[in-house]
């Protein structure tokens, strides 16, 4: 049965369709971080909370959860990916895979880093061995196992098998992270990171948190297609279609 | 401007979590420019060493 999904699953057919997208994405990504930027840095309070507020540096929230947020969302898309090629053996998800693990690693240090650099005014410090803390650096230490275990083994085949269990297994750390406060009252216990929910947050920092996330995510479509077509390209380069696409593109002025 | 760029006293924290996101962001772009060109020039390379059967 001729179906569109059918049909893009094909690398020689994804790849002018990833072409055609990413232009869109970039215009996406570009359009809702301006708008998030814009909202969270001139239309939010600043300060946040009533009793012993956050001051300016809270705003650190309109990267620090976007980023989080999309450290796990891109894992879980990630091994969505790599299991759908180990059950179904199919090349193109297993490229899905490799082009957004990079991307995903990225987010999961920025998460870090800006939760680093908003832990020192708030917490007084810049590292504390907090569970929240802990499991998103495990999630670091995944995507770079991921990417280096794949890299580490010459036959492509076997590596996208090997990495896709290892992404599999570690599925199991985006909900610790998730659950990681279990915590209802911080002087009881050693839980930096407090329950929170979207309904508590105030309306404008809610939507500029909202809208960077979106940001981030155009960004990673971009980013990630980007990547897959030059994964394709090299994967089938003994096609006939990757020999004409390359030969279209290659300048000319450089053959010999 | 210098207020906003003063963020209240917390500029350091403010700009070094924004600054990071922006080399992070940008270089990855930058990158993976590089690497397309590359990966491009080095498939055109193999494809017409193919095509003159290795002979130059």
């Amino acid at each position: 049965m001729p179906s569109p999904w059918f049909k893009y699953a094909s690398p020689a057919a994804f790849y002018p369709l990833a072409g055609r997208l990413i232009p869109i994405f970039w215009l996406l990504a570009a359009g809702f971080l301006l708008i998030g930027l814009y909202w969270g840095f001139f239309e939010t309070p600043d300060q946040l909370g009533g009793t012993n507020p956050q001051k300016e540096y809270y705003r650190i929230i309109f990267i620090h959860v976007p980023a989080a947020w999309m450290s796990m969302w891109l894992y879980i898309v990630m091994v969505g990916w790599a299991a759908i090629g180990l059950v179904f053996n199919t090349r193109l998800s297993f490229m899905m895979a490799n082009a957004i693990a990079p991307t995903g690693a990225i987010f999961t240090f920025l998460a870090l880093w800006t939760g680093a650099f908003w832990g020192r005014p708030s917490w007084g410090t810049y590292w504390d061995w907090d569970p929240r803390l802990t499991s998103e650096l495990i999630l670091f230490f995944l995507y770079v196992g991921y990417i280096a275990l794949h890299s580490a083994i010459d036959d492509t085949r076997r590596a996208d098998r090997a990495a896709a269990l290892l992404a599999i297994v570690g599925l199991v750390m985006v909900p610790v992270i998730f659950w990681s406060i279990n915590c209802p009252d911080p002087n009881q216990c050693a839980a930096l990171h407090q329950r929170s929910g979207l309904g508590r947050i105030d309306g404008n920092i809610l939507f500029s948190m909202l809208m960077v996330t979106l940001g981030f995510w155009m960004y990673s479509f971009a980013t990630a297609f980007t990547r897959l077509r030059g994964i394709i390209l090299t994967r089938e380069r003994e096609t006939q279609w990757v020999q004409a696409v390359v030969s279209a593109e290659v300048p000319a002025g450089v053959r010999p | 401007m210098m207020e906003f760029l003063n963020q209240g006293g917390y500029a350091l924290f403010v700009w070094s979590s924004y600054g990071m996101a922006l080399v992070l962001l940008v270089g990855e772009v930058v990158v993976l420019r590089r690497q397309q060109r590359t990966i491009l020039a080095r498939l055109g390379r193999l494809i017409r060493l193919g095509a003159t059967g290795g002979k130059k």
